[in-house]
């Protein structure tokens, strides 16, 4: 009944509507003198790591169309075109990023290709196109197959995930500080994302939702922005450089030197591949555990305050 | 949306944007104004690693500090700073512009830290290499 069913390419029709912000954006900054700030090769590093992500994203469609075409023949339901099953569909789908996302903080493999969205020091909206080039490689892409079992087509999984990406972009913005409560309460929004950016103690790991925060406060990981420490934005160790194939490929060219050096077991081997980033054999780096610790005993009195409960284990 | 659309979109979309961001100058580089300044960059950024003396380009780009741990850098990337832990694990080259510090840091593979004159550029090899 679906076998058919197609739906526009909504990322590729944004692009007119995401320069078009970018330049709204860059204005009001100027006019206003606040809102934002915007560095001439960062801003470049971001958007040429968009238009990669977009490249190859269209070279390897057919990954994803086959692994979904392929599951879709083992499908226990037909749920059909119909509107609420798209919107159902929306709401999953964004479940299923919330967890995408949060592996891609605490399992180094996928934080390996999520990085890069990471690594600037700015958050502008051309922070939101400063996407990854290796998705792929990270096989995120089974999370997907319970809803596309479950009678969901793959052309409307690959839909509504778009229109996910297309909502994430206006978040990224120091331009808005606020949204009122009521939609701060059940939408991820500027303020809640800039959270997730942060390279604070307070901050690492927190709010992995795409729009609906409410995933985060069901599986405890929301931290609100506190007015008292104002976010500071990038990595844990921040980049050095503005070229993006390094930008795009760091971590793994990291990961790959720890995998591969000698003298260490294959258990070692392993958990640098999917342990936590910062886990290192002779502990010689800090997990976001031992970051938020580190701060904690430098600042006794922050104990407790949100995103540094002691004990928390929540990843970078 | 056809590739032929797509294409130009994406290309002058982020010349334009560019050029936008470069005309309207809303940040400016980051100037590293005293060694108080360094200092006190360093220790945000490296909390577990006391520095003990800094050197400031004539330029205010570029700081050498002496750490417990060797080496390290402080340095403006654009409109931010930057930090690196060295330690021992570097080499110095001379450059037409200044000297040129090799990290095997994949991630700031080269500084290069702009000394104009002959006499600076020696006098910064000397104090880089009383830091190894």
């Amino acid at each position: 009944m679906t076998a058919n069913l197609s739906y526009p390419d909504v990322v590729a029709l944004s692009v007119p509507m995401f320069v078009a912000a970018i330049v709204v954006e860059l204005v009001f900054i100027k006019l206003k003198g606040h809102g934002g700030r915007y560095e001439v090769r960062d801003a470049l590093t971001s958007l040429l790591l968009g238009a990669g992500n977009v490249a190859v994203g269209i070279a390897l469609a057919f990954v994803v169309w086959g692994f979904f075409g392929w599951l879709w023949q083992y499908r226990l339901l037909d749920l059909g075109p119909g509107i609420w099953v798209v919107v159902l569909a929306f709401v999953l789908d964004d479940l299923r990023y919330y967890w995408v996302h949060r592996f891609g903080h605490r399992v180094r493999w996928v934080w390996a290709s999520h990085v890069n969205h990471h690594s600037s020091q700015h958050y502008n909206l051309t922070t939101a196109l400063r996407q990854t080039w290796t998705g792929h490689l990270t096989m995120m892409m089974v999370l997907s197959a319970p809803m596309i079992l479950l009678g969901f087509h793959p052309a409307m999984i690959i839909f509504v995930g778009g229109v996910n990406l297309i909502y994430q972009f206006w978040i990224h913005t120091e331009a808005i500080v606020k949204m009122p409560a009521w939609f701060e309460a059940v939408m991820n929004t500027p303020s809640h994302h800039r959270v997730h950016h942060g390279r604070n103690a307070r901050y690492l790991d927190a709010n992995y939702a795409g729009v609906f925060i409410v995933w985060d406060k069901m599986f405890r990981t929301f931290v609100a922005e506190d007015d008292a420490e104002k976010v500071e934005y990038g990595l844990v160790d921040n980049l050095g450089t503005f070229n993006p194939l390094r930008v795009a490929f760091h971590e793994w060219w990291g990961l790959l030197r720890d995998v591969f050096q000698p003298g260490i077991s294959l258990r070692a081997r392993l958990m640098y591949a999917f342990a936590p980033p910062g886990w290192s054999h002779d502990g010689s780096r800090d997990t976001t555990a031992a970051i938020k610790a580190k701060h904690l005993a430098r600042h006794p009195e922050q104990a407790g305050q949100p995103g540094l409960q002691v004990g928390s284990d929540r990843s970078r | 949306m056809p590739f032929s659309v797509l294409l130009p979109l994406v290309v002058f979309g982020i010349l334009g944007a560019v050029l936008l961001i470069k005309w309207l100058r809303l940040t400016p580089d980051l100037v590293l104004e005293t060694p108080e300044q360094v200092l006190d960059l360093w220790q945000h950024f490296n909390p577990e690693i006391p520095a003990r003396t800094v050197h400031l380009n004539a330029a205010r780009s570029h700081a050498l500090v002496e750490t417990a741990g060797g080496l390290g850098v402080v340095w403006s990337f654009g409109a931010d700073p930057m930090t690196r832990l060295l330690g021992t694990r570097w080499e110095v080259k001379e450059t037409t512009q200044g000297v040129r510090l090799i990290t095997h840091d994949f991630t700031a593979p080269a500084i290069d830290i702009p000394l104009p004159h002959d006499v600076q550029r020696k006098q910064w090899r000397i104090s880089l290499e009383s830091l190894r």
